[in-house]
């Protein structure tokens, strides 16, 4: 017989004797024990990203908090420019003496305040008929962060007593008004609507 | 097709579970090693010839597993065919650190009867054939005993055994064929054998 055919017969034999071993069951057990191991010590990198996940979220939700805290809100009045300014103006005041006890600071605030409405006069449309006035009773009074605007009828001799200078004569018994009401329920500004 | 269905259901791939067992699933990590574990156990201990070694490499090839699942890409390769090779680099490694490492050249150097029996008319009966083969193919050259442990004991494709041995496939053959040669010198020139195995037959 050819002693290669015979070699592949001796190596079937052997090939099937050499393929019954099986792998030892020690090493299994170990195997299967370092893989769970590995899904522990992967566990905190799971717990780190969703730590940072929620931080993420946190950051995002305060700017949004921060945002809408200080953007324009509907439903409130705009301070007119004239109370941005810082002003209390008194255009027809009357040619009532200062008082006594008004000082020096308060006279610089009170050019302060001329200065800028004219400067507010000059920059608004020159043909709107009236414009908001800084009530006279209003002066020393802290500049409202927020104003609401209130419109009525108001008797023209009632407007001597938030320092305004109506003519009697010719002046009609009742006007509509529109006043700029600080926080604190204090009128700052009227305009005279008709 | 409900059939097939159910079987790719409760036989998962070996593509899926070595994902699986790189997300740290412990039952995916048995049955690959169910799977394959006796063909890398085989391939390292008939290598080395020691049981200690086998076990080691056998335990790292499935570390690597463990920790470089991503790496296997069942497009380029069997997962046996990739734990083989990794199997093997290990092996190699291993011989190279304890300085027995045979080198390609040795391949013609005067091949050694396994046994010293005098007579080998007396020598030979097919158990001892075997036994005569398997001694052989233990003192073959460590290129020619890989290629004659993948291609006859494991019954791998000439294909499967370049993969894993990272050599082209006309190597694989001359090799095998070289090994057989070798091996086929314990046979020839003995006629008890041949009569023997007529008998046998």
């Amino acid at each position: 017989m050819n002693p290669l055919t015979n070699l592949e017969q001796i190596l079937a034999a052997l090939g099937k004797e050499y393929r019954s071993m099986d792998a030892p069951v020690s090493l299994k057990v170990s195997l299967i024990e370092k893989t769970y191991r590995l899904r522990k010590e992967r566990l905190p990198n799971y717990r780190w990203l969703w730590i940072s996940g929620l931080s993420f979220t946190a950051l995002v939700a305060c700017i949004v908090a921060i945002t809408s805290r200080y953007a324009d809100r509907p439903g409130q009045p705009v301070l007119p420019s004239i109370l941005n300014a810082q002003t209390t103006p008194s255009i027809t005041m009357p040619q009532a003496p200062q008082p006594a006890t008004s000082t020096s600071t308060q006279k610089a605030a009170s050019q302060r305040v001329k200065a800028a409405i004219t400067k507010h006069k000059q920059a608004t449309d020159k043909t709107q008929p009236q414009d908001f006035l800084a009530l006279p009773s209003s002066e020393g009074l802290p500049t409202p962060t927020a104003a609401s605007l209130v419109r009525l009828r108001i008797r023209t001799a009632s407007l001597q007593q938030y320092g305004l200078n109506a003519s009697p004569p010719t002046a009609p018994e009742t006007v509509l008004a529109e006043f700029v009401v600080g926080e604190d329920g204090l009128p700052r500004a009227i305009r005279i609507v008709r | 097709m409900f059939e097939l269905l159910r079987r790719t259901a409760t036989h998962p791939s070996d593509a899926k579970l070595a994902q699986a067992v790189g997300n740290g699933d412990g039952e995916a990590m048995a049955e690959l090693y169910r799977r394959h574990g006796a063909l890398i156990y085989r391939f390292t201990l008939r290598m080395s010839q020691n049981a200690a070694i086998a076990e080691e490499i056998t335990h790292e090839v499935f570390l690597a597993l463990l920790r470089q699942s991503e790496r296997f890409d069942p497009q380029r390769a069997a997962l046996s065919t990739w734990l083989c090779s990794i199997a093997r680099r290990q092996l190699w490694k291993h011989f190279e650190r304890n300085e027995r490492f045979v080198s390609i050249e040795s391949f013609d150097e005067p091949f050694d009867m396994p046994s010293a029996e005098p007579d080998p008319a007396e020598w030979l009966t097919r158990k001892e054939a075997i036994a005569a083969v398997r001694e052989g193919v233990d003192h073959l050259s460590l290129p020619l005993k890989e290629v004659i442990i993948l291609c006859e004991l494991e019954e791998m494709t000439y294909e499967q055994a370049a993969q894993i041995l990272a050599i082209p496939l006309g190597t694989v053959r001359s090799r095998l064929s070289r090994a057989k040669a070798r091996l086929a010198l314990l046979l020839a020139g003995v006629p008890a054998c041949a009569e023997k195995e007529k008998s046998t037959l």
